[in-house]
């Protein structure tokens, strides 16, 4: 009878270690990557700038990397988009942003939709914002105002962008003021009353022409063609980047 | 003193009436026939008796048929007792009568002056536009004749269907012309490239020369040799009968050798028949400003109308301040809608070709100010062959607008350099911004000549700015920032210095007749 029991617990153990266990675990993605590589960051600047951006978005990816050397190339975009690439789809929503020792620049990129939120331009303000901080080596603050600034974007947000006005009143000073005087230059060039008046006379006047053509050619007209291609840029969906970046 | 031309009915005194044609009487409104009324007998078709007034400012002489006296002399502006004397001229040999009288002439002068921007005060007003006065001019009539076949090639093209024709043609064109008079402009007092901007008068109504035209009207004789013009008037007769050849020619066309050729061939044919003197209708109005004068003239038969008009700097500026916001707004809806990034390197090229045109303008202006005030373009404020060739005068050709448009084109062409689209097509017009810039200082270099260099010096100062802040590409912007805003700054005020320039340009030096001179008086309301 004993001998029946132990086989009996023999089996059930054996047939409990056979059956499959729902297990619950703790995934190993993450939608924040923070790389120093080129050592311009301390090891708590790091963690608050990976703190800050984990508060962010969860549907964004954020990358920030720092290097100083270029293996992959010499552009930083081309640099960046090869770093999101290695740790996300470049088709999907994020930010990445790069501190470049190398060609001392700072550089941000939107991926995904984000490309669309992101723009060239805005890419271009965030970063004339940011350098300052990285000129004077102050690389944390450069990396937070930079990615608060795309956040402030992402979510309709507005940031100011001083140099653009700027560069906007200067030109438009220029440009007013010489409109304003080459308008007038011009007006008083065409102070002219055209007449259809004769300001020759001719008395006793004949001219008579008489014409023998000698010559004559003949040419078809150039058919304009009607055909070609159409053009139309393929459609394919996804792809591309925003960027823009400010050397310091 | 008894008027030169009394009224038959009430002997009250009898002025020309452009409008109507005939001379009417100022105290009873009589009509009389101009063509068959006799006078005095101070002036007839042979001889005019005069009362000559000469200003001590300026040298310039009135001549007046009749005596309504003198308040001031017209040319240089000034109140001066006018000196008084009497000349007895001969009488030219046509006459070319007003056409139009002095009210529709201060309308025509009103109607120009209205559609001119930042005009100076006072220049429109009521009591400047009365000192306007009817006054008849002298110019040379320069008698030709014709009578040849000259024969050239032309060609002519046309489409029929689905061909393209071009017929290769000999033309022969038989001239015959007996009589051709080419008008110019005699008077030491109206400069020549004043006169060319009222011609041309209607030379169909040119007529035999009768004094009672000169009723109620100025007159100023002419002090220049005929002969002066002579090479001129062959030039003039010979382009104007190649166009008359040209049109006849059934729509064919001479090329370029052919075109050479028939106008040399007409200039050898033309045989002169004699100059007479004849007398040309302007109004004629003098504007003091600072220290210099504006003129403004209307051409009495034909309404053209000439005018000195310098600008307002205030009116101005407050305009360029409007048109700056205006520009501000547009710019930045510009950068929203598009999208755009404003390059910051791109600014120093837009600052170095703006400056360039700034520098180039400047020295456009200070040369041709140089040349006006100093009638180098004027052959007959010398009034003969020997001064003419000491002082290297010469009929100034026109060069157009192109100078005023071109930079303009280019300035908004750069612009996109500015506002880059990430295109490399669009960098490298930006870049062009430098070598153009470079042309444009050198062709100001040369342009100066003699002529006041401040606006130049302003400009290339500028341009070197430009020019070194990009080189020097600082990485900080703010430094970029505030090197870019000196910059800035020097070119606005080489705008101001500009405008003064211009000022310069558009005026005169009050005026020192070497010799006798035309001059205008405050002529009564007619």
């Amino acid at each position: 009878m004993l001998k029946n029991n132990k086989i009996i617990l023999a089996f059930m153990l054996g047939l409990a270690l056979l059956l499959p266990m729902k297990v619950d675990a703790e995934p190993s993605y993450s939608n924040v990557y923070l790389f120093d590589e080129a050592s311009i960051l301390s090891s708590s600047e790091e963690e608050d700038i990976v703190e800050y951006l984990e508060t962010l978005d969860d549907d964004i990816n954020y990358l920030v990397i720092t290097y100083d050397d270029s293996d992959f190339g010499s552009d930083t975009d081309e640099m960046l988009e090869a770093y999101y690439d290695a740790y996300f789809s470049k088709y999907d929503d994020g930010i990445a942003f790069a501190v470049d020792m190398y060609n001392r620049e700072i550089y941000i990129s939107g991926y995904g939709d984000i490309q669309y939120k992101i723009t060239d331009a805005d890419a271009y303000d965030i970063t004339d914002n940011a350098y300052k901080f990285a000129a004077k080596e102050d690389y944390y603050n450069c990396i937070i105002k930079a990615m608060n600034q795309a956040d402030t974007l992402v979510n309709k947000g507005f940031i100011l962008r001083p140099m653009k006005y700027l560069v906007l009143m200067f030109l438009s000073l220029i440009i007013g003021y010489l409109f304003a005087f080459y308008k007038a230059m011009l007006q008083r060039a065409n102070i002219k009353m055209t007449t259809s008046y004769e300001d020759m006379l001719l008395t006793g006047a004949n001219i008579a022409s008489g014409v023998t053509v000698y010559n004559t050619i003949k040419s078809r007209h150039s058919s304009s063609s009607s055909g070609g291609g159409g053009g139309s840029s393929g459609g394919g969906g996804g792809g591309g980047h925003s960027g823009g970046g400010h050397s310091f | 003193m008894a008027t030169m031309y009394p009224c038959p009915s009430c002997g009250g005194q009898l002025v020309f009436s452009p409008s109507k044609q005939k001379l009417k009487c100022k105290s009873c409104g009589n009509l009389t026939d101009a063509d068959s009324y006799n006078g005095s007998d101070r002036v007839s078709i042979s001889s005019i008796t005069t009362n000559v007034y000469s200003c001590p400012t300026c040298g310039g002489e009135i001549q007046l048929i009749d005596n309504d006296g003198m308040e001031f002399c017209p040319f240089c502006g000034n109140q001066a007792t006018m000196e008084e004397h009497f000349s007895t001229e001969g009488a030219p040999k046509y006459i070319l009568p007003f056409a139009i009288g002095k009210k529709a002439a201060r309308n025509s002068y009103q109607k120009y002056a209205g559609k001119i921007s930042y005009a100076p005060e006072g220049l429109d007003n009521e009591e400047n536009i009365n000192k306007m006065v009817g006054l008849y001019v002298p110019y040379n009539v320069y008698e030709y004749s014709v009578n040849d076949t000259i024969e050239y090639k032309g060609t002519h093209s046309y489409s029929r269907g689905s061909y393209d024709y071009t017929d290769y043609a000999n033309i022969n064109a038989n001239v015959d012309i007996q009589n051709l008079k080419v008008p110019f402009d005699a008077s030491q007092s109206l400069d020549d490239t004043v006169s060319e901007q009222i011609e041309p008068f209607p030379s169909a109504q040119i007529r035999d020369f009768n004094p009672n035209y000169l009723a109620g009207f100025y007159v100023e004789n002419s002090t220049v040799d005929s002969d002066l013009y002579v090479e001129d008037s062959v030039d003039k007769a010979a382009d104007y009968l190649y166009k008359k050849v040209v049109d006849d020619a059934k729509g064919y066309e001479p090329d370029g050798r052919s075109a050479k050729l028939i106008k040399e061939r007409l200039k050898s044919d033309l045989v002169g028949c004699g100059v007479g003197g004849a007398y040309f209708p302007i109004y004629f109005m003098t504007t003091k400003y600072n220290d210099r004068v504006a003129y403004s003239i209307v051409n009495g038969a034909s309404g053209a109308a000439y005018m000195d008009m310098p600008i307002e700097k205030s009116k101005m500026f407050k305009g360029g301040l409007m048109a700056s916001g205006i520009t501000f707004v547009i710019l930045f809806l510009f950068s929203l809608i598009a999208n755009t990034i404003i390059n910051i390197k791109s600014m120093c090229g837009f600052g170095a070709l703006i400056s360039a045109v700034i520098a180039y303008t400047g020295a456009y202006l200070a040369n041709a100010s140089y040349r006006k005030d100093n009638h180098l373009d004027d052959k007959g404020f010398y009034q003969n062959r020997d001064s003419v060739q000491k002082k290297k005068v010469k009929v100034k050709k026109k060069n157009g607008q192109i100078f005023i448009m071109l930079p303009i084109f280019l300035m908004g062409g750069l612009l996109f350099g500015i506002f880059s689209f990430g295109s490399k097509i669009i960098s490298i017009i930006a870049t062009l911004g430098y070598p153009v810039s470079v042309v444009l200082i050198i062709m100001a270099l040369f342009k100066i000549h003699k002529g006041k260099k401040k606006v130049l010096l302003l400009g290339m100062l500028g341009w070197i700015a430009s020019i070194v802040i990009r080189f020097m590409n600082m990485v900080n912007d703010i430094y970029y920032y505030g090197a870019l805003a000196i910059a800035f700054i020097v070119i606005l005020l080489s705008i101001t210095e500009m405008v003064n320039t211009y000022n310069v340009f558009a005026t005169r030096p009050s005026p020192q007749f070497l010799k006798k001179g035309g001059g205008l008086d405050s002529v009564k309301e007619q």
